[in-house]
């Protein structure tokens, strides 16, 4: 499964279900959140986010009896944590106040908080199954990527990039800000690519894509601890905010059935 | 499980016990109106109630929300504030006393949309507009031009109509029609307009079980129903054809009050009536001519039923045939005669049936009719009354060369080949009578005998034919001479006056003369051998 694939489809179907939403909007008006439509978006998206909530943990705990890749759970639990909350914010007809308003600002905190843990959380390396690599693992590949690398660059006019030349050091700013660092390092290699002569550009690509791994590698050893810590913290916000979440999420339902749903 | 869920961990227990402490806090102390989903509408009633103006002033969700557990609805609740609103429950004529809940109050009403929203919120096409007592099927509901909205019709409130109302964009539509319409019906539509089937342009006089066709189709709705300003009045209009059309009745009630056995719809003529059923079915030119021309005066009872009863002044006959013109005319027309003639004294045969009845009945008189041929044929008479009048003696009534004349009665029976001969030939010019009998009066003496015999032809010949002839005469020379067996010509070659030897056997002229050198005249034969014999000579 490639990387990402959970952010295109949460994507995709946030864009069809938008699409569909705004027809309904336009046509007949701001569904009420009463109504059906509006009520259907907030029933479905509130369990959408109870599948969240619960499926990844329990399928982490369950180390005796796996079901499935821990990969492909989170890889659900970011797919529903993204499309639940979406649905749940259509079922608001865009009408914020009292505790729907906290409910909906809650909501779309816990929702940034996830995106925030999904990064901190691929600064860990770990295996396809999930499974977190030990720093022992990790400086074996360091090891044959710089041999690797060392053999590619061998007759090409090459000099090390910024980053590869001032090596890396533990820092929880390597965690945190890896990937505008990544982010600079592509561009800076594009733009050589291009002006690079064409007979040599496949060569200096792999080079500079070896290089990036190594790069990689000896930031994920050199922090290895303090990503660790990181998601560790995270993890003791996060879970609040669910809680806080969910638990207002009750009072809501119950006001709804109370005054609403279930009103003589 | 190694690690209890994160909702189970401490800090999310204590996350979750202070959600729901704060949460229930801000609750009680907002008196729940952290749960409300809008502002509620703050226009002033018209009368204050408990000091409240607005439900933007009512302090408690519970004042309109009634709990689970308590009695009563939501709609109960309403009601004990808006008490007027309970009052319309009885009166069928408002708004909400043709409802078929009115106490579910938020189906139309609903609340929390903001304190200047309407509080009235309900899709015009899901309004029960019928329930009023007009239905909305022929008007288009919507905010559009082309449509109707509240406001189209009724005033403020909308549970408000004024009569006259609807004139106001019919007359629009149809200028004309609506002026006439309302001149005679007012201006109250809905006394006979419900909305449903009994409308405008689209009501369809056929369903009340009345077509409108042909005369009635043309007249306006005040020419059957003057006066009728309700829907019960216009029910009410009678159905029968003498209702309306007593004034019109032409036969004076003679006929009774079914117009329709006779009259269409579509106008009083010409009419369907059913002749049969009066046992005088129309046929032929009867089914052609008016109605008056029987009817005299439009009177139907005691209208003759005999043909002279009619038709005396048209009797050609002058009443000399009787008066059963039937026995000889038919429906078609007069000059179609039916008669069958060999009913009559004087069947028709041949010639006579192709005949017309003038050449005959000359003058078109029947009675008196001659039936003896001469009557009629005394100038086609070739005889010129030589055989008096039977001409049927002899002819036949096919044509008159036809004739049978039996020549055995006559002094001359046919025989031979007389028979087979036709008359003229004999009787040339048709002249039958006085006629010679002899032979010679018709058939000359040919040159062959060379008037050797007298007109006495049956001495020889026979009516069968010429030949062959028996000559019963003297005849000294041997008729059976050497075979020639009464055979004339093999003798007599040209006439019966000379005879040859020469050209039988050894007759030959150049062996006579050998062996009649001493014989000067080789031709008289007879004269030395009478007999025919050589030997005669002797």
């Amino acid at each position: 499964m490639r990387q990402g694939t959970e952010l295109w489809a949460a994507g995709f179907t946030i864009v069809g279900v938008g699409a569909v939403y705004l027809w309904v909007m336009l046509a007949f008006g701001t569904p009420r959140a009463g109504g059906l439509v509006g009520h259907g978006l907030g029933v479905l998206g509130f369990l959408l986010m109870i599948s969240t909530e619960t499926l990844y943990s329990l399928r982490k705990r369950a180390v005796h009896r796996p079901w499935g890749r821990l990969s492909s759970w989170l890889k659900f639990h970011i797919y529903t944590g993204i499309v639940g909350p979406f649905l749940v914010l259509l079922h608001t007809a865009w009408s914020f106040r009292g505790l729907a308003a906290v409910l909906s600002l809650a909501t779309g905190l816990v929702v940034l908080s996830g995106f925030i843990g999904r990064y901190i959380y691929t600064a860990v390396p770990r295996t396809a199954d999930g499974l977190a690599l030990e720093i022992e693992t990790l400086r074996e590949q360091l090891a044959v990527a710089r041999q690797e690398l060392q053999e590619q660059v061998k007759g090409v006019a090459w000099e090390p990039s910024p980053e590869a030349a001032r090596g890396v050091r533990a820092s929880w700013r390597v965690v945190l800000g890896r990937g505008i660092e990544d982010f600079y390092y592509r561009l800076r290699t594009w733009w050589q690519l291009q002006r690079a002569n064409p007979q040599l550009r496949g060569q200096l690509a792999k080079v500079r894509g070896l290089e990036l791994r190594n790069i990689e590698l000896q930031r994920q050893v050199a922090s290895l601890g303090i990503a660790r810590r990181l998601l560790s913290i995270w993890h003791t916000i996060h879970i609040p905010l669910g809680v806080v979440l969910f638990a207002l999420a009750l009072f809501h339902i119950g006001a709804a059935l109370y005054f609403a749903t279930l009103s003589r | 499980m190694d690690k209890p869920l994160g909702c189970l961990t401490r800090s999310g227990l204590i996350a979750a016990i202070a959600t729901v402490l704060i949460a229930g806090a801000s609750a009680l102390i907002s008196r729940f109106q952290i749960f409300s989903p809008g502002a509620l509408n703050a226009s002033a009633a018209e009368a204050s109630r408990a000091g409240i103006n607005s439900h933007a002033e009512i302090p408690e969700c519970g004042a309109c929300h009634a709990a689970i557990w308590e009695s009563g609805t939501m709609g109960e609740r309403c009601l004990a504030c808006h008490e007027g609103i309970r009052a319309e429950f009885d009166d069928p004529g408002s708004l909400h006393g043709v409802l078929e809940d009115p106490t579910r109050c938020q189906t139309c009403h609903t609340e929390h949309r903001g304190a200047t929203s309407s509080l009235t919120r309900y899709d015009m096409l899901d309004f029960p507009h019928r329930m009023t007592g007009y239905s909305l099927a022929a008007h288009t509901m919507g905010e559009s031009e082309q449509t109707v909205g509240c406001a189209g019709c009724h005033g403020h409130p909308p549970t408000t109509f004024q009569v006259g109302t609807c004139d106001l964009c019919h007359r629009d539509l149809d200028q004309e029609g609506m002026a006439a319409h309302m001149g005679w019906v007012g201006d109250d539509c809905l006394a006979c307009h419900d909305g449903e089937d009994r409308y405008g342009a689209v009501f369809r006089h056929a369903e009340t079980g009345f077509v409108l066709t042909g005369g009635h189709a043309e007249v306006g709705c005040a020419g059957c129903h003057a006066g009728a300003a309700n829907a019960a009045a216009l029910q009410a209009t009678p159905r029968e054809c003498v209702a309306c059309h007593a004034d019109a009745d032409v036969h004076g009630g003679a006929l009774g009050d079914d117009c329709s056995a006779c009259h269409l719809v579509a106008a009083w003529a010409p009419t369907e009536f059913d002749h049969q059923t009066a046992s005088f079915e129309l046929l032929g030119a009867h089914a052609e001519v008016a109605c008056g021309d029987c009817h005299t005066d439009l009177r139907f009872l005691g209208t003759p039923r005999t043909c002279f009863e009619c038709h005396a002044p048209d009797d050609p006959h002058a009443g000399e045939l009787g008066f059963d013109c039937a026995r000889c005319h038919n429906e078609e027309g007069w000059e179609e005669i039916t008669l069958d003639h060999d009913l009559t004294a004087y069947p028709l045969e041949g010639a006579h049936v192709e005949a017309s009845c003038e050449g005959c009945h000359v003058g078109g008189r029947f009675a008196g009719t001659p039936t003896e041929c001469a009557q009629c044929h005394i100038e086609e008479d070739a005889h010129e009354g030589q055989y008096g009048t039977f001409c049927g003696a002899c002819h036949q009534p096919t044509e008159w060369g036809d004739a049978t004349f039996d020549h055995a009665r006559s002094d001359f029976p046919l025989t031979g080949a007389h028979r087979a001969i036709p008359c003229v030939q004999c009787h040339e010019g048709a002249v039958f009578q006085p006629i010679s009998t002899e032979c010679s009066a018709c058939h000359g003496d040919p040159a062959y005998h060379a008037g050797l015999f007298s007109a006495n032809c049956s001495l020889c010949h026979s009516t069968s034919a010429w030949l062959p002839a028996q000559f019963n005469l003297a005849h000294s020379f041997p008729m059976g001479h050497e075979g020639a067996g009464g055979n004339c010509r093999l003798c007599h070659p040209d006439t019966l006056a000379n005879y040859t030897c020469y050209g039988c056997h050894e007759h030959r002229r150049a062996k006579i003369r050998e062996e009649h050198e001493e014989v000067s005249n080789l031709a008289n034969c007879v004269r030395c051998h009478p007999k025919g014999r050589e030997a005669d000579d002797d």
